[in-house]
């Protein structure tokens, strides 16, 4: 209502299209009324933190009681810039986003598609298949470790009765295994909420469509791109961009693993980050951190995004 | 659908693959519940337990905390289940149904909230949270875990409204049936598995969460499960095992039985869905 | 229409679930609602601890039990959080105003939150008798910029854990207190007890190997920094690469487990339980663990502070501080005078096996250990605490994460050698410093 008057009178060519101008404005507010109840909160409990967050990364803020801190512009992205631990962490942020969140998918999509083949066991398999996801990260952690332990660990144990290795192998303190050896556990602990996403997809596939694929003589690999993969497309590309975000930010799995040890092989851009913030109460340049995570990552989501949504929609 | 036994085989085959690299820790976890402490700490372990204790478990029962704990996460999760769920679903419809500068705001902002590193959002939520009164209280707790899972639940809701074919609706719109009849006899059915896995997302995540928890609550009447679990890990990473995995069991199973129903649940419904769609 | 009326619906049970939970939750807040506020002349302090060891735990709860019994005026609120969250959870209750009134924490944390102005000055507070009871060297451990950050309670060595089985079948006699080993003596008794196969005279679990090689190297005088308080200026010679050199030919020599190198402090144990280690070097607390882990029959004791030129370690004392944010400073006070009186001190050193730094606590600790486990050596050590010159360091935190870990990390594995390791730690500090 209040649009409607506050509007100054329209032009000839709008005026004699007023149903359509009308239902975009019904539309308009059709659609603040569904966001309404998800803004409240999330402009108090989000909106105003990250802009608190982006605003602190353009001033020298330090821990401190009653500590005054003031806007120094780019100075804390010059001297990102020529801060070596910096590009060491985003490159081993890189290497270690993109390799956990393509071998997240692929393993995840292989399982999704075994479970909704009609299977039997699936009661089983189901709810096995979200361990990961229903264990608490302490525990996690603790486990890989225990399963990585060079001594008592279980890996060690089961490679030496195969006869695979012949000595105790350090894979958490070893310089050139410990990313990929964190790497399988973020594979690990990341997979059942990307199988339950995929799965969620697939189970819109209408099996009719496999049926007539099949009938016209299409071989599996055919029905999967004719048939599944449109099916599933859109939830593909969003769980795994969001997949390959959280990837990128993750923190306390690798943490409470390696501390971003041996000699920082393992130092993901969070981990100095959060060495910065919390260690050294250096909020001014952690943010500035985060403000270049932002920047570079939403490239790289852009890049992604800009091609998959525009051929899906 | 036929599909020929060699294939079929491959297929169990895999499972049990997948059954043994994501199911192997609850044995584990189980073994480890189970065995007396010196027994832990003996090198080749072995996989089942050489003499059963039960003696874990009475440590961990003698946590006094325990039980209140179990109770809070439950309450804090199923809280922002709910919530962020209903509140998620209309959300998700408009910004994957109407195209708009909001819908693009939108998308920027869940991607925005997830790339920025959480961290330095702790300490801002930490003080809206005291300016409202709401620290140390599981109200604050699960409104900072239903904006946490909104994203995700937004993101993933979008898409799966976007999947369903525009056709559908319209077709029912030429029949004269009006918006809001639609979208509860069209569109919800279809979104059922969408839901429930993103409400299970949310569960999960309340459930699991940490480093919020751990600033948010000071009160031992209020501490979720998470936070009891951290404190058997002591200095230097050693860690009080046996005790820590039997709790870890009792506030693992829970969720893993609600999940196997909810699966079972979710394949009948699902094909309800289909059939009408 | 319609929709709006849905919305609403929705926005509405949204809002109830909230509100019921609200109630429901007020319902049993118990008393940390208005934790900080005073009704009828009574005060409640917050106190947060990190005790963990059940025994510990308990002890504190004695404590503050007892305490509250007796002293009806002032309750106390014991708050409990795990060992390796306390410095994030300051850090956010710091930054929110909302922290506790008395904070456990530890010496090498405790002067960052000082420098950063959080904690309240104690020298004016702290009762004449306490002050006396604690060694002067100790006090300079806790005092920051002249001011007294927190009052010390119990400290931790690290010392050698002996296999006693293993070193009877190499024929070693352990050492006394009067005669403690030296380095050398350790590299000689790690190559007698080094049997070939899997089994190694020495481990030591140097993940975080920092804080250990330099509170080590003290005996050696490598004291690293000297100058300015605050801002000091490094120099690493011969005496600080001493023991990383001597750790390193031991490792080269494979008298020493190279895998333990990179395992967390008591990682180590299953391989010393099963005679694999003959020693083990760990911080003392190790010694509850092994109380409670080590099979049936397993014997086992702990060996008197190693000597360099002198057997000093660094005094890194646990702490109980007050927030200057705290409106009851005083009767914070007056707790943490009553934690810290010899019984209590006991029973809470007694919990986690480390040492109590008041000389009445020690009396009690010693009577009560006395010919156990090699536990009177142990005690003794108070005097060779000595103020470390790198903890009250501004940069230290950040050099030690960001530089000195990673750079012992690839000495130890052999990626560098010590030439590199020195201009590694000395041109960090100048960038951390800078």
């Amino acid at each position: 209502m209040v649009q409607l008057t506050a509007k100054p009178s329209r032009s000839e060519a709008a005026r004699r299209r007023p149903v359509r101008s009308g239902r975009s404005r019904s539309n308009q507010r059709q659609m603040w009324l569904l966001l309404l109840p998800s803004l409240v909160p999330v402009v108090v409990f989000s909106v105003y933190p990250l802009l608190n967050g982006i605003w602190l990364g353009f001033t020298d803020a330090k821990a401190g009681y009653n500590v005054q801190f003031r806007f120094n512009g780019l100075d804390n992205y010059t001297k990102l810039l020529q801060d070596d631990l910096f590009w060491n962490s985003f490159k081993i942020g890189l290497i270690w986003a993109f390799s956990v969140t393509a071998l997240q998918f692929l393993l995840a999509l292989g399982l999704a598609m075994l479970l909704s083949a009609g299977l039997r066991f699936q009661w089983l398999v189901r709810p096995l298949a979200l361990v990961p996801w229903a264990m608490p990260s302490v525990i996690v952690a603790i486990l890989w470790k225990l399963v990585y332990n060079p001594d008592a660990g279980i890996l060690n144990a089961a490679l030496k009765s195969l006869h695979v290795i012949s000595t105790d192998i350090n894979w958490l303190g070893d310089f050139e295994l410990a990313l990929p050896a964190v790497i399988v556990v973020g594979v690990w602990a990341g997979m059942p909420q990307t199988t339950i996403a995929l799965l969620a997809g697939l189970q819109n596939t209408p099996d009719e469509l496999h049926e007539a694929a099949k009938l016209d003589g299409a071989n599996a690999w055919q029905r999967f791109l004719a048939v599944t993969w449109p099916a599933i497309r859109p939830v593909a590309i969003a769980i795994s961009s969001l997949d390959f975000v959280w990837n990128f930010n993750s923190f306390g799995l690798v943490y409470v693993l390696t501390e971003g040890g041996p000699g920082g092989r393992t130092l993901l851009p969070m981990l100095f980050a959060y060495q910065r913030a919390f260690g050294n109460g250096e909020f001014g340049y952690a943010s500035a951190l985060g403000n270049a995570m932002v920047i570079v990552i939403m490239l790289i989501m852009g890049l992604y995004l800009r091609r998959q949504l525009r051929e899906a929609i | 659908m036929r599909t020929s036994p060699a294939t079929r085989t491959a297929q169990y085959a895999a499972m049990l693959l997948y059954v043994v690299f994501l199911g192997f820790p609850l044995l584990w976890l189980v073994s480890t519940a189970f065995k007396s402490a010196p027994e832990l700490s003996r090198l080749n372990p072995t996989l089942l337990p050489t003499d059963w204790t039960i003696g874990n478990f009475q440590a961990a029962f003698q946590q006094s905390q325990l039980l209140s704990a179990l109770r809070n996460s439950l309450v804090v999760a199923v809280a922002t289940a709910v919530i962020t769920t209903v509140i998620a679903l209309p959300a998700a419809y408009a910004l994957s149904r109407y195209k708009s500068v909001v819908r693009n705001v939108g998308i920027g902002w869940i991607l925005v909230s997830q790339v920025f590193p959480f961290i330095l959002i702790v300490i801002p939520v930490f003080i809206v949270l005291r300016n409202l009164g709401l620290l140390d209280t599981l109200v604050g707790l699960v409104l900072v875990y239903v904006v946490w899972a909104l994203p995700f639940t937004l993101w993933m809701l979008q898409g799966y409204v976007a999947a369903i074919p525009r056709d559908l609706e319209e077709a029912a719109a030429t029949d004269g049936a009006s918006k809001p009849v639609v979208l509860r006899r069209i569109i919800f059915p279809l979104l059922v598995p969408g839901l429930v896995a993103t409400s299970m997302f949310a569960f999960i995540s309340a459930w699991n969460e940490f480093f919020f928890a751990l600033v948010i609550i000071q009160d031992p009447a209020l501490q979720t499960a998470p936070l009891l679990l951290a404190r058997y890990v002591g200095a230097e990473g050693s860690v009080n095992l046996g005790p820590l995995a039997a709790t870890a069991l009792i506030t693992t199973l829970p969720s893993l039985i609600v999940f196997g129903i909810i699966q079972r649940k979710l394949v009948s419904g699902m094909l309800s869905g289909s059939v009408k769609g | 229409m319609n929709r709006r009326l849905t919305v609403t619906v929705t926005s509405v049970a949204a809002l109830t679930l909230v509100g019921t939970l609200s109630g429901c939750i007020s319902g049993t807040g118990g008393p940390s609602t208005g934790a900080q506020q005073t009704s009828g002349g009574k005060v409640t302090i917050s106190f947060s601890s990190y005790a963990f060891q059940d025994l510990t735990v308990k002890a504190t709860q004695e404590i503050v039990d007892s305490w509250n019994a007796a002293n009806p005026d002032i309750h106390v609120n014991y708050q409990k959080i795990d060992p390796n969250s306390v410095h994030d959870k300051l850090v956010t209750q710091f930054a929110g105003n909302s922290a506790p009134d008395v904070i456990h924490d530890e010496a090498a944390d405790i002067a960052g939150f000082s420098r950063q102005g959080y904690l309240a000055d104690l020298t004016a507070l702290l009762p004449a008798d306490l002050k006396a009871d604690v060694p002067a060297s100790v006090w300079k451990s806790v005092t920051i910029d002249n001011k007294i950050a927190g009052v010390p309670t119990i400290a931790q060595v690290y010392n050698l854990f002996a296999n006693t089985g293993s070193l009877k079948a190499a024929g070693i006699t352990p050492p006394t207190a009067a005669s403690p080993w030296t380095w050398d003596d350790l590299a000689s008794n790690a190559k007698k007890l080094t049997t070939g196969g899997d089994v190694y005279g020495l481990a030591w679990g140097l993940k975080n190997p920092t804080a250990g090689l330099m509170s080590s190297g003290l005996a050696f005088d490598g004291t690293f920094f000297s100058g300015d308080e605050a801002k000091p200026t490094i120099s690493v010679t011969a005496k600080e690469l001493e023991v990383p050199g001597r750790l390193k030919a031991m490792l080269d020599a494979k008298v020493m487990a190279p895998t333990s190198v990179s395992q967390g402090g008591s990682d180590v144990l299953p391989g010393f339980f099963a005679g694999k280690y003959g020693l083990i070097m760990a911080g003392n607390y190790v010694e509850t663990q092994i109380e409670q882990k080590a099979p049936a029959g397993f014997s086992w004791t702990m060996l008197p502070l190693l000597k360099g030129l002198n057997q000093n370690q660094a005094a890194g004392p646990q702490t109980l501080s007050i927030a200057r944010q705290s409106t009851h400073q005083a009767e914070s006070m007056k707790f943490i005078a009553y934690y810290l009186k010899a019984e209590n001190l006991a029973k809470i050193a007694e919990g986690d096996a480390l040492i109590p730094v008041t000389t009445s606590a020690a009396a009690i600790v010693k009577k009560d250990l006395a010919g156990k486990h090699g536990w009177d050596a142990i005690l003794d050590s108070g005097p060779s605490l000595v103020d470390a010159p790198w903890a009250k360091a501004d940069k230290f935190p950040q050099w030690k994460t960001e530089t000195a870990t990673p750079a012992y990390q690839e000495f130890l594995a052999g990626k560098i050698d010590a030439t590199t390791l020195s201009k590694r730690l000395t041109d960090g500090w100048a960038k951390a410093n800078g």
